[in-house]
């Protein structure tokens, strides 16, 4: 049975959005206690029945930088990355397939896939333009990096640590300011389990270097009286993503 | 349909190009089954345009030597992939014909030969290793592509050719759309007359600073046998964009999906960076295994010719996949599987007869240089994704990995 949803609009943009979005986006997060597997198919399973194409996504190879950031070495980075991207997509995947849904790997990506579409390296290139140009930009990304880091290492990241985590947070933006572009649809709802501090600026429009598409709105989802559905919400485990 | 037919997995015909491609980088399976049941099969362009595809080895060779199919594209009309690319170009090599193309890649061919390629080893290597030294200081793990298999060819071809790589940088996006099978026609034609003008920019400049020295690359060779009168202007300038064109990007290709290869066979690759010696070898199964193209740019019937019951007749495009010859399993056992120790190696890759690669002692030297470079700085190199998740570019003649997250201890 599908679980019940609670959905909040984030955006004037967005109210029309989360009734009618061709395309509904969800971001699965890496060492974040709410995206476990029984979240995920929840989600997945709601999304499915409410939307008429789900696209999810998981990050890049990026990821493994918040960990090289926090002093592990880059071997095991990318070891305990991989591990922690496949925990997402095997529940993702089994959700989409049971929903029914055509080709459930063409709706499950991992931005580094997504790379070799020329609207996603075109908007990151925006992205990475707005970083060094735009100071609302630079302050949520390397914001947002600087709460992974720390989750990670246990203690405050140094501004040098920081440089090389931030690339994870440029790297995921083009999937959530246009969304439309690279997953092909004229409109896109981004769906997130809470308030993405990284977005604020882009949505208020504070950051003037980079601006949500048209079309392009966002949600934040969570489960219908969480404490009963039973997905504790662990604050402690969830990182800034 | 014919007899031939395998109920369910047959694709209508004729098959549309681009194919959809095989695993890691890989040759689309269509090609086998072509090769199989199809062996001239009718294959349509992006451009709307119907060319034959011949798929077996034997047939391949005897297309490539056989006077009657000419690489002579430089009319109106003539078969295109998209538009108006560098083939519609007069005057390159990759445009003429026996004995005009003889005569013309007699005045660069002794750069591409064996001891000519040997000459760039130690400029491919300090290339690399520039490169290496900066990617180390990087980012860990890092995307190959811009770090090394991109930015490699570009270096050693501008300096080969002896034009800044800024100048060259410049008009990248040009050199870019004319082997992109997804733009339109218009802008195929308007980056081939871009690349033209960047051709006469470099062989102006080249002339006035010509003073006569010893240090000459094959572009100053041209212009010398253009002031000679042993070629026509339009043989300097085409020829001069043909180098251009083929010089880099064709070795992005290998370079990059070679490495991918090799990080898929760790054994191999072991045996490599344990005993270099074997480079060479792992280059030849690479070229065997891989090429930078898929289709391969047409060539014309200049009269009828009939190749198992089909008719090829006057004025049709033919391609010559090299893939349907290095993968041809009457020629190559058990040709899927990835082997650095056959007896076999990849010279069939560069084609045969009149235009058999001109570069391809140069690709060898080159392949050789830079896996070696590589995985001597790097040797526990690493893929930093599933080899699944790495993105292919789909839209080029060349396939490529888009992206290619490598990691280092």
């Amino acid at each position: 049975m599908t679980s019940r949803f609670l959905v909040r609009h984030c955006s004037p943009e967005s109210a029309i959005l989360v009734e009618r979005a061709e395309s509904v986006v969800l971001g699965l997060s890496p060492w974040n206690g709410y995206y476990r597997p029984r979240a995920i198919e929840a989600l997945i399973d709601w999304a499915c029945s409410v939307f008429r194409r789900v696209d999810v996504f998981v990050p890049g190879y990026e990821a493994a930088h918040t960990l090289t950031a926090a002093g592990f070495t880059a071997p095991e980075a990318v070891h305990r990355t991989r591990r922690a991207l496949s925990q997402l997509r095997t529940p993702a995947r089994r959700a989409l397939e049971r929903a029914g849904v055509d080709g459930p790997d063409r709706h499950l990506h991992t931005w580094t896939q997504l790379a070799g579409r020329p609207q996603y390296a075109a908007s990151r290139a925006r992205a990475e333009h707005a970083y060094r140009t735009d100071p609302a930009v630079r302050r949520v990304c390397r914001a947002t990096a600087r709460a992974a880091v720390r989750h990670a290492a246990g203690t405050e990241p140094s501004e040098a640590q920081i440089d090389r985590a931030v690339s994870y947070t440029i790297a995921e933006l083009p999937l959530v300011v246009d969304g439309p572009a690279v997953f092909g649809t004229t409109t896109s709802l981004f769906v997130y389990h809470r308030p993405m501090d990284l977005l604020e600026p882009l949505i208020t429009g504070e950051a003037r270097g980079l601006r949500p598409a048209p079309g392009q709105g966002y949600a934040v989802v969570t489960p219908a009286g969480t404490d009963q559905e039973g997905f504790p919400h662990d604050r402690r485990q969830d990182r800034d993503r | 349909m014919t007899a031939a037919k395998t109920a369910t997995a047959d694709p209508d015909l004729p098959l549309r190009y681009p194919f959809p491609p095989g695993e890691l980088g890989t040759p689309p399976p269509v090609l086998a089954w072509a090769r199989k049941y199809r062996p001239v099969c009718p294959v349509r362009l992006p451009s709307g345009t119907q060319v034959w595809m011949v798929t077996r080895k034997t047939d391949i060779a005897q297309v490539l030597t056989d006077a009657r199919f000419s690489r002579n594209l430089v009319y109106e009309g003539a078969p295109r992939f998209v538009g108006e690319d560098f083939t519609s170009m007069a005057g390159g090599i990759f445009n003429l014909d026996p004995p005009d193309h003889t005569r013309v890649r007699r005045v660069i061919s002794h750069f591409y030969t064996r001891a000519g390629a040997e000459s760039y080893r130690p400029m491919v290597r300090r290339h690399a290793a520039r490169l290496l030294d900066a990617m180390a200081e990087g980012p860990n793990p890092a995307d190959l592509v811009p770090a090394y298999t991109a930015p490699l060819p570009l270096a050693v071809s501008s300096e080969i050719l002896r034009v800044p790589v800024e100048q060259r940088d410049a008009y990248h996006s040009y050199f870019r759309t004319q082997t992109n099978l997804a733009v339109s026609a218009g802008e195929i034609a308007a980056a081939t007359r871009a690349v033209i003008e960047f051709t006469g920019e470099v062989i102006e400049a080249k002339r006035r600073e010509d003073r006569g020295g010893n240090d000459r690359g094959p572009i100053e060779a041209l212009i010398r046998a253009r002031a000679a009168g042993e070629i026509s202007e339009s043989e300097l300038q085409g020829t001069v964009a043909y180098l251009f064109v083929t010089g880099s990007e064709p070795l992005v290709s290998p370079l990059g999906t070679g490495v991918v290869t090799l990080l898929v066979h760790p054994r191999q690759l072991r045996a490599c960076i344990n005993d270099p010696a074997l480079w060479p070898r792992a280059v030849e199964e690479v070229l065997r295994y891989h090429h930078n193209g898929v289709l391969g740019l047409p060539r014309v019937a200049t009269e009828d010719v009939r190749l198992h019951g089909v008719t090829i007749a006057k004025g049709d495009g033919v391609c010559t996949p090299m893939l349907g010859a290095t993968w041809d399993p009457a020629h190559y056992p058990n040709p899927a599987k990835f082997n650095i120790h056959r007896r076999t190696d990849g010279t069939a890759t560069f084609g045969a007869g009149p235009h058999f690669c001109l570069g391809a002692a140069l690709a060898r030297m080159f392949l050789t240089t830079a896996y070696e470079a590589l995985f001597t700085r790097f040797p526990g190199l690493l893929l930093a994704v599933s080899e699944y998740d790495i993105p292919w570019e789909l839209d080029l003649f060349f396939t490529k990995p888009a992206t290619l997250p490598v990691a280092w201890a």
